[in-house]
């Protein structure tokens, strides 16, 4: 099989204008996975699934990832005007001072495709796609016309994680029920307090268990007493 | 009378009993249990159920596909948030006199898989559950004496007074609370009356 | 011919049934609890504690090292550790568990506290018959239900029970030879420091001695 930057320049000129870049994986297993925009996505499936030489018609995996907003804070150097006293006189001098910047990266939503090809016997070949952010602009091509097998793999990161696949044929709940409106898989999900019980608690048990324990006295003690 | 008296009656042909040991010998060895499986607990249900573990020597002749008919239901495998309405819903259709044994670490409380979004934390939150059998999962044998338990509590249950069968009793409670699913989680998360939670241990 | 595979599974299933009438191999049913099916040596189904000797609060193994409650996947086993000590099977003043609780609705029976237990202390048990109609306290076995004899080890898994028998004697014999090493080194250096202070004392002696002559003249001129 091609690797990993082979296949992506056969991507570039079969699809004009695709954008896709290599993200590398560090890890031993070296399987590094090609990101695409979404706005080609479609267009590279097709073109993996019906290359001569690719042939990638099995969609083995399609999965989430969360990637929170992170504050990213770096040191640096500016110069600035600053009120000194020199030899007894106040005056504003020019002078290189270090802040620390501080900014709000924005997190995104992340899915992440495993191809394989049952007429070569190759595989895999890993794709990625990023939303722009979690909270409004979540939404993504939907592969479910090219690999069938997207569909209830779609439906699963549609309820997990709340990444809106446009152009699916049937986009509902798939593990949990429609009334339910968290994204469970999300890294902030808190799950909800149904901690009465725990003979053997431990680390985050614990704690919910504790909260639970503190809430229910505080209930106990301000509700009507009987 | 006593048992030993009762023995040696027994050998000269001469039987005796009373109403009461009648009664419920008779319930206690028909007890028909629902097709009811969740999860891996459901296959060790089912090879009790084959010519190795004959579920069918107690009395658990036939399994019947609907709650109307059946006396038991095992509770074997994870109840998950999604499924525990139906299985309240099952339960409520069941007639009195009607048994529940919770089959397995996920039908008593969850299991190992305790802290998963969807998972129930023990079916015994919304329904009065008879007998529980902890394994992950059991063997046969442990379902099988898990039975012998049921019908031990069936044959000692009194036809009247305080710990009579809810069929007998009227002011008992026939009909259980459905969970809602609601938008967090179902409400409510437990069915106090059902449940009786003990002092915190920690 | 068509049908061929469906004539042989029904031949299969009514040799079965009529044979379980004549021949006692095609009746495979294990009439419990008359009979038991005999179980293989390796099984398991929830942990226990071992205890050596007779009495189980002075001989148990566990040494309240947390390890198996850190491991264990669903996070079912609870310890609280002592506030004294107590002396371990080699004599050696060691904590040990105030509280133990295996929460039994929980454990999966993967054996994992087995394999990192770095004491021999805890082990897999055979009993399945622990069905009951009591959740909360049926279900949650504290240090004396789990607490079982190393008798009791060797009757359930008696290979394993050898095998560790012996690990534990050679961990004994080794920590005695290591002892036993120590302590002579101890002695040795006890009389080495007895022997010095003498050759430093006949040191100063001379110095004194040549010292005095020159200290008399000095006074004899005052």
């Amino acid at each position: 099989m091609k690797s990993v930057e082979e296949i992506k320049a056969a991507i570039e000129a079969a699809v004009p204008g695709a954008g896709v870049e290599i993200v590398p994986n560090p890890s031993p297993s070296g399987q590094h996975s090609l990101r695409l925009l979404p706005s080609h996505a479609v267009a590279v499936a097709y073109f993996l699934r019906d290359d001569e030489d690719l042939g990638l018609d099995f969609l083995s995996n399609l999965t989430g990832v969360d990637h929170l907003d992170k504050e990213i804070a770096e040191k640096v150097k500016v110069t600035r005007q600053v009120t000194k006293t020199v030899d007894g006189v106040e005056q504003t001098v020019d002078e290189v001072v270090e802040e620390t910047r501080k900014h709000m990266e924005p997190g995104y939503l992340e899915t992440v495709y495993h191809l394989f090809s049952m007429a070569k016997k190759h595989g895999p070949v890993v794709l990625r796609m990023r939303t722009v952010n979690r909270t409004d602009e979540v939404e993504l091509p939907s592969v479910t016309p090219v690999w069938r097998s997207a569909e209830f793999q779609e439906r699963e990161v549609f309820d997990l994680y709340g990444v809106v696949f446009t152009g699916h044929p049937d986009l509902r709940r798939l593990l949990m029920w429609p009334e339910f409106k968290d994204h469970p898989m999300r890294r902030d999900y808190k799950e909800p307090d149904d901690f009465e019980y725990e003979p053997t608690p431990h680390d985050t048990v614990l704690a919910r268990a504790k909260d639970h324990k503190a809430a229910v006295a505080g209930q106990e003690g301000t509700g009507t007493g009987l | 009378m006593e048992e030993g008296l009762k023995i040696e009656l027994g050998k000269q042909g001469v039987f005796v009993t009373t109403i009461e040991e009648l009664y419920n010998w008779g319930r206690k060895n028909s007890v028909w249990p629902m097709q009811f499986g969740l999860a891996c607990c459901a296959i060790e249900m089912i090879a009790t159920t084959m010519a190795r573990y004959d579920l069918a020597r107690f009395g658990a002749e036939v399994f019947r596909p609907s709650p109307r008919q059946a006396d038991l239901m095992i509770i074997s495998g994870t109840v998950t948030k999604k499924m525990a309405p139906q299985v309240v819903r099952l339960y409520n259709q069941m007639a009195e006199p009607r048994y529940v044994i919770a089959m397995g670490a996920c039908a008593i409380s969850g299991g190992p898989f305790k802290q998963g979004y969807n998972v129930l934390k023990g079916i015994d939150r919304y329904i009065p559950v008879d007998v529980h059998i902890p394994g992950c999962p059991p063997r046969p044998e442990a379902l099988l004496q898990a039975f012998m338990t049921l019908q031990k509590k069936i044959e000692e249950q009194p036809l009247t007074g305080e710990g009579r069968p809810r069929h007998l009793d009227a002011e008992a409670q026939g009909e259980f609370p459905v969970p809602v699913q609601g938008e967090h989680d179902l409400e409510p998360t437990s069915n106090k009356l059902v449940w009786p939670l003990p002092v915190v241990i920690r | 011919m068509l049908g061929e595979g469906i004539l042989k599974g029904l031949a299969e299933t009514a040799r079965n049934a009529v044979g379980s009438f004549v021949s006692k191999d095609r009746l495979t049913t294990v009439e419990y609890p008359e009979e038991r099916l005999p179980l293989p040596e390796a099984s398991r189904n929830f942990p226990f504690l071992v205890y050596d000797g007779t009495d189980w609060e002075k001989g148990l193994r566990c040494v309240a090292c947390q390890i198996c409650e850190k491991e264990c996947p669903p996070k079912c086993i609870y310890i609280d550790k002592s506030k004294d000590k107590k002396p371990d099977a080699f004599g050696r003043p060691q904590i040990y568990p105030a509280k133990f609780d295996i929460d039994i609705s929980v454990c999966m029976s993967c054996q994992i506290c087995v394999e990192v237990c770095p004491f021999e202390a805890i082990k897999m048990d055979t009993q399945y018959e622990l069905s009951t109609d009591d959740r909360f306290g049926g279900l949650l076995l504290d240090r004396k239900e789990l607490a079982k004899s190393n008798e009791y080890y060797h009757q359930i898994h008696p290979t394993e029970a050898s095998e560790v028998d012996a690990k534990l004697a050679a961990e004994k014999v080794k920590a005695d030879a290591k002892a036993k090493a120590a302590a002579g080194a101890a002695a040795a250096k006890a009389a080495a420091a007895a022997a010095a202070p003498k050759p430093a004392e006949a040191a100063a002696k001379p110095v004194v001695l040549a010292d005095a002559p020159a200290a008399k003249p000095q006074g004899e001129g005052d």
